[in-house]
């Protein structure tokens, strides 16, 4: 019953998060337009007196970026709800397993050395160079900490634990020496890159962080029983009938998948991997069949939000929005954390 | 049924486990005794199939161990752990609900809720159901997961219950109430084992006893035929005066002297 409350509300305030992502920028548009333009992309009906002007701007700027925030976010709330169950650790995160700590190194080193290096490739790729050379930084990395963690053909979580944080050190460093053989101008896009920002929002990319984002929200709440299972101990879980290396590696696949898609298009956003599903347990308990679903909805909607003030607040410029997520979540989630103290610690 | 043969385990040269044989009839209980780090819970490791064998193999009805499904096995064996870590923040029903897990995909039906009430109701737990497992006391987790373990097997035939250690930290009428419950079970025709510390409490309910020593199986009997003060002296090291209850005829010890270094310490 709780929990279906906070569904409820979850969903209600990612719609108004929604609109009002649609409605509220640089340029205003009025509720009812904006309610006008849904309604006829849904194909409810299709002849309504819609403006020109704001229908243009709704479509071509305003939803691919608001979706996109949706999906960014949902990619990193879901996943590291399941990251931090196989990890049997409340300080685990997508980043942790290197996703971020690769596709930054990657993205760095394209900003900085752009024209002596990837000159061919950019030719190929054109502006989406960034976003491929990131996912797969991100997948590169992520594959090592899960080689390296391989004993006797099994996942070791605490191997992966310790080379997580290796080679991000390792990637961490690189990307500081890049940083430092790089101009000015390119030390201000890495830095900017690596605080996150949803303004290259595109159809082309919403399109393309699609599948790989729905991958993870259909299969990653399916295993929420073998999730649940794990808190046990990975021997206790096998004695349930579940196949835990089974279960590591496809969790550890769809979320690298998911969250090495969202960093590609967006950079860094911190936080949200980390402690949205902290805030949704305290909410309503530890059961990953709500756990998961729950953390997708609420970092689609801290994301929604914090796009929103990250681009209206200091209009016409935009601040990062990686800055936002972490002024806006952390006294949120502060709040709970010191309200809910006692039913932590004891 | 339940046979091992020849069970042997080896890591990195040295022998956890060396030509272990018995055989576990349906209906019987039998305790595995022995020091610290004689192989007790390494056995119970085999016996429930999270670790293979580096020799020897344990036939499970007939078939080898190896070649159940993880589901199918579920169903038929569970194991009470030594020691327990819930790293997640899960409610008791939670935590009983788990040992339903091969039984249903996604949502419990009816009959798991009832299973989950009864054994919670059996292993005294049904005023914690919505309490934190984190915030419960050594006893009251370990009888958490001995109502879990049973949910596992409830209702089932054929059923292989494994406890290691499983009454450590409880008080003595839960130890006592647990040791009947697995007895009472043992009479229904399930097979079980249970690693205990204290050779009262195993002579007084399990038909048999599995002694064991450095990796090795030393005996294995009735309580009577096993419980001798030479035998205690040789696994334990402690001199024992053994007693028979004149009532119920059950086998007791009590311990006389422990040797620590060459010196030794009355206990009277």
């Amino acid at each position: 019953m709780k929990k279906k409350i906070i569904y409820v509300l979850l969903v209600a305030l990612l719609a108004i998060a929604t609109l009002s992502s649609l409605a509220l920028g640089a340029f205003f548009i009025p509720l009812r337009e904006v309610l006008l333009n849904t309604v006829q992309k849904f194909g409810v009906c299709s002849d309504l007196p819609v403006d020109e002007l704001y229908s243009g701007i709704i479509d071509l700027v305003r939803w691919p970026r608001t979706l996109l925030g949706i999906l960014v976010g949902a990619a990193l709330g879901i996943s590291g709800a399941a990251i931090q169950s196989i990890f049997r650790n409340p300080l685990a995160e997508p980043g942790l397993i290197g996703v971020s700590a690769g596709a930054s190194l990657v993205a760095a080193s394209i900003i900085a050395f752009e024209t002596v290096m990837f000159a061919t490739l950019g030719q190929f790729l054109g502006h989406y160079l960034l976003a491929v050379g990131a996912f797969a930084g991100a997948g590169v990395a992520t594959w090592l900490v899960y080689r390296i963690s391989l004993y006797e053909g099994k996942p070791h979580i605490g191997t992966m634990l310790l080379a997580g944080v290796a080679i991000n050190a390792l990637a961490g460093s690189l990307t500081g020496l890049v940083s430092f053989l790089s101009d000015e101008q390119q030390l201000r896009s890495i830095t900017f890159w690596m605080l996150g920002s949803l303004g290259g929002a595109t159809w082309d990319s919403v399109w393309t962080l699609f599948p790989f984002v729905v991958a993870a929200l259909v299969g990653l709440p399916m295993m929420a029983k073998s999730l649940n299972a794990f808190a046990l101990g990975e021997q206790e879980a096998q004695q349930l009938g579940q196949r835990p290396n089974r279960i590591k590696m496809l969790v550890i696949v769809l979320a690298t998948m998911a969250v090495g898609a969202a960093v590609s298009v967006s950079g860094i956003i911190g936080f949200v991997g980390l402690l949205v599903p902290h805030a949704v347990r305290m909410l309503g308990g530890a059961d990953n069949r709500y756990v998961m679903p729950a953390s997708a909805l609420l970092g689609a909607l801290i994301l929604t939000l914090a796009d929103l003030i990250a681009r209206t607040i200091a209009m016409p410029s935009e601040i990062p929005i990686g800055v936002v997520t972490a002024l806006l979540g952390t006294p949120l989630f502060l709040y709970i954390l010191i309200r809910d103290k006692k039913k932590i610690i004891v | 049924m339940l046979v091992a043969e020849n069970l042997t385990y080896t890591i990195k040269k040295h022998t956890i486990l060396k030509g272990i044989n018995f055989v576990i009839q349906p209906g019987e209980m039998l305790a595995l005794l022995g020091a610290n780090g004689a192989g007790k819970s390494t056995l119970i490791k085999m016996l429930n199939a999270e670790q293979i064998p580096s020799d020897g193999k344990v036939l499970f009805f007939g078939s080898d161990l190896k070649s159940y499904s993880p589901v199918s096995l579920a169903k038929m064996r569970a194991t009470m752990a030594q020691h327990h870590h819930v790293s997640a923040d899960f409610t008791v029903a939670e935590i009983v609900m788990m040992g339903r897990y091969p039984y249903y995909t996604h949502n419990p039906k009816e009959e798991d809720l009832i299973v989950v009430r009864e054994t919670m109701c059996l292993c005294g737990v049904d005023h914690l159901e919505q309490r934190s497992i984190l915030s419960l006391s050594g006893g009251e987790k370990q009888r958490v997961h001995l109502a879990r373990v049973l949910a596992q097997l409830w209702k089932q035939p054929n059923c292989l219950l494994l406890l290691d250690e499983p009454i450590s930290a409880m008080d003595i009428r839960f130890q006592h109430q647990t040791l009947a419950l697995a007895r009472a079970l043992a009479d229904r025709g399930w097979m079980v084992v249970a690693v205990l510390h204290d050779i009262n409490l195993a002579a007084q309910y399990a038909d048999r006893l599995l002694l064991m020593k450095n990796g090795r199986k030393l005996m294995d009997g009735t309580p009577c035929e096993v419980i001798n003060s030479r035998n205690i002296y040789t696994i334990f090291g402690i001199d024992v005066e053994v007693v028979t209850h004149p009532e119920t005829l059950h086998t007791y010890i009590v311990p006389k002297m422990v040797h620590v270094n060459g010196l030794s310490f009355g206990m009277i």
